[in-house]
């Protein structure tokens, strides 16, 4: 039997009504103020940016170029992972940027694709006299300049000086061989001549092709854009790496799943001799409140081959103008700053970025302020830039699938080489 | 009077449900009942088409052209089912979808073993139970990506504490690089999920045990039964249908892992032993912008997905009807 209530001043019906309409208007005016949320700055000219600077630490060089030009900057800032993903979704429409920043292994598929501007008349000779190439090879694909140099980088021997003293070694080694002599020296219970960033990713590749290219003739691809690695330096490089870890057993096992990052922390428990990795290894590792390797810490040059001093990989950025900004002018003066020598010095002062300026690698301010800077400087005359491929990713993938297959003991050096090769060149640009 | 139980009281509200609707005198200018559902829906659907159906459409639709964004000079062609017989025609596909199948049945097995030890420990009276149920539900609560980070550190081979623990034990001579191993990468990834959702596991379970009459227990006593006939008797019939939901959640879950493996792993590796077919979809999609080709990997995920619970479902039913 039902219970007969009294009904309130304010029925269910009402209510559902009242919040139904209250919703609806609230959700339509959403909507319509997102339509509008442009940002405008009542007149002052604008650039819209996306980089990955996570620290915020460069903050005051976007004020200074907005101080020195009146042009107001509005930065996206995302991690290095995401930032592929967002800059793909801006181009097909889903965001409104000018300038972003791009690592040197997409510029072939940003400027293949048509997502990018072309800089070439724009780089100037006085900009062309003091950034070298190499540096200027991180933005260039077919012969075009596409973007901007943002800083210098590249892989650098960062040894333990202590272990190395008290396995009798007095400097760094020089060469490759004298790398595995050192490495044999300072490997020891609980404690690795040397610790490699091998996990299967990017960062084993740029391991393989700074060990590869400390062979003269060494070649990635022919002149016909195909794979030759395999009979040109790659195979001798992978047996070395294979040799390091089960002939001479110098490098820690643990190198097979270790990143860039993973091999900078490990250095700092004091028990490793030799590695290689980006530069940015040294304030951390040299301070006692966070590493136990303090302050024994020190940068050398990569070791080299017989002919060949050193060699290491680009990991450069720059940055690019997008294809769709409707902003080129102000995009390109952020660049010009950016390239500008207060810009470069600055960040090197505050953020630690290493300038794309060649004549900055003298200056006594930062000499003095940087420790060892002149071997950064000069690690930067002996780079390998990676091949500019617009499927690059793809084809990158497939070696280090093979290099690790080799790693791992499946296959032979050898095998793992040609197949790779074979793969690569197999890859067609769309299934 | 027996209490009124679940069905019975479902099919009160079906027996209403078929009632013929009592008359409302509407009074001029007042909109139906039904009229106002339907407005107060619309928002709700409209909000679900664009979030759901569009996507799945679109990707449809993708899945049937080629599309690859790093090359808009070659357009957007039609390709029909090009893309699904380029994926069958992939051993790349194939290794993807074992490693799969090998990773959902582990993870599925060890988690449905290990949910139903704890949920039947949970049942039963004990000091400490309620502590227990609590800390049950730590690892559930965890981010899956946290979890990976996690595991990453406990598993690590310098600074570890699984190393550590192992050799401290002598179990281990030297410290293991477990993520180096084809084999134990694999297990790893099964134990560090197992470790997040054996939770949900006991839960389910634990939710299925409690509506079990303790009379059929004592009955089974009276009758002298054992303890495993009860629970093998008693127990794990009633359990079935339970069981059964909470297997088809959870190979669900497994089938299209990605973020564990991605923290753990980074690259599918090593050498590819853990390149599940959600971490090949997303290289041919976001890494290589084939997201023609992406986009029919995932509908084939999915297609997978729909034939494991059509054949869970028939289960269901068969266990219905008994």
């Amino acid at each position: 039997m039902g219970v007969v209530t009294q009904r309130s001043p304010l029925s269910r019906r009402t209510f559902l009504h009242a919040v139904g309409t209250a919703s609806g208007a609230a959700l339509a005016s959403g909507l319509l103020g997102s339509c509008g949320s442009r940002p405008t700055a009542s007149g002052a000219q604008v650039v819209n940016l996306l980089w990955s600077d996570v620290t915020n630490s460069r903050t005051p060089l976007i004020e200074d170029f907005t101080n020195a030009t009146g042009i107001k900057v509005n930065q996206t800032i995302v991690q290095y992972n995401q930032r592929l993903n967002k800059i793909s979704t801006a181009v097909q429409g889903g965001g409104d940027f000018d300038v972003v920043q791009m690592d040197t292994v997409w510029t072939a598929r940003f400027a293949a694709a048509g997502w990018v501007q072309d800089l070439t008349s724009r780089i100037t000779d006085a900009i062309r006299q003091d950034v070298p190439p190499v540096v200027l090879g991180v933005v260039t694909y077919n012969g075009k300049l596409y973007g901007m140099p943002l800083f210098n980088s590249a892989k650098h021997l960062f040894y333990n000086a202590k272990l190395l003293q008290e396995a009798g070694f007095d400097h760094p080694p020089a060469t490759l061989d004298e790398f595995v002599v050192q490495a044999q020296g300072t490997t020891r219970q609980g404690q690795w001549g040397s610790l490699w960033s091998w996990k299967q990713s990017e960062a084993l590749l740029c391991d393989w092709l700074s060990l590869m290219f400390t062979q003269p003739g060494a070649q990635f691809l022919d002149s016909h854009g195909m794979a030759v690695f395999n009979t040109l330096g790659g195979t001798e490089a992978l047996q070395r790496m294979v040799d390091l870890l089960y002939q001479h057993k110098v490098a820690d096992p643990a190198s097979l799943e270790s990143t860039e990052d993973d091999v900078r922390r490990m250095l700092q428990t004091g028990t490793y001799a030799l590695t290689y990795n980006w530069e940015g290894v040294l304030p951390e590792a040299n301070d006692p409140r966070q590493s136990k390797a303090a302050p024994h810490i020190r940068v050398a040059l990569l070791p080299g081959g017989s002919g060949v001093k050193s060699a290491s990989v680009n990991g450069a950025e720059g940055w690019v103008i997008l294809a769709q900004s409707r902003r080129h002018e102000a995009a390109w003066k952020l660049l010009e700053y950016m390239a500008s020598p207060a810009w470069q010095k600055k960040a090197a002062l505050i953020a630690g970025d290493y300038p794309i300026l060649a004549s900055l690698y003298s200056d006594p301010e930062l000499q003095k302020h940087v420790q060892d800077f002149a071997i950064y400087g000069e690690q930067f005359k002996y780079l390998v830039t990676r091949p500019q491929l617009p499927d690059y990713a793809r084809k990158s993938d497939i070696i280090q699938r093979h290099l690790h297959a080799a790693l791992l003991r499946k296959v032979s050096p050898k095998e793992a080489m040609h197949a790779a090769a074979s793969e690569v060149n197999r890859a067609t640009a769309t299934p | 009077m027996p209490l009124p139980t679940f069905g019975a009281r479902f099919g009160e509200a079906f027996l209403w449900r078929g009632q013929a609707p009592r008359a409302t005198r509407m009074h001029s200018g007042e909109i139906s009942e039904r009229t106002l559902g339907v407005a107060m829906l619309a928002p709700m659907v409209l909000v679900l088409l664009l979030v759901v159906a569009y996507p799945l459409a679109d990707a449809l639709w993708l899945s049937l052209h080629r599309v690859n964004l790093a090359h808009p000079e070659q357009g957007q062609p039609f390709v029909g089912l090009g893309n699904y017989l380029h994926a069958f025609r992939q051993p790349a596909f194939w290794y993807a979808l074992h490693r799969t199948l090998y990773f959902t049945l582990l993870s599925v097995a060890l988690e449905s073993a290990l949910g139903l030890l704890f949920a039947v420990l949970l049942n039963e009276r004990f000091r400490g139970n309620l502590g227990a149920r609590v800390a049950m539900i730590f690892p559930w609560a965890l981010l899956t990506v946290s979890n990976g980070v996690l595991w990453a550190w406990i598993l690590n081979p310098t600074y570890g504490v699984a190393n550590a623990l192992l050799v401290g034990l002598g179990v281990l001579q030297a410290p293991k690089a477990w993520l180096s191993d084809t084999f134990w990468t694999m297990h790893v990834v099964v134990l560090a999920d197992a470790w997040k959702m054996v939770p949900t596991m006991t839960l389910l379970l634990l939710a299925g045990l409690q509506p079990i009459a303790p009379d059929l227990y004592e009955a089974a006593e009276v009758d002298g039964a054992t303890r495993w006939q009860k629970f093998s008797r008693i127990t794990l019939p009633l359990l079935r249908p339970v069981m059964l939901v909470a297997v088809v959640l959870r190979t669900i879950g497994a089938f299209r892992v990605f973020d564990l493996i991605y923290v753990l792993t980074g690259n599918g590796g090593p050498a590819d032993s853990t390149k599940v077919l959600a971490f090949y979809a997303y290289d041919q999609a976001f890494h290589y912008l084939f997201f023609g080709y992406g986009a029919a990997i995932s509908w084939l995920i999915t297609a997978c997905m729909l034939v494991l619970i059509v054949i869970y479902l028939h289960w269901l039913r068969t266990e219905g009807e008994r």
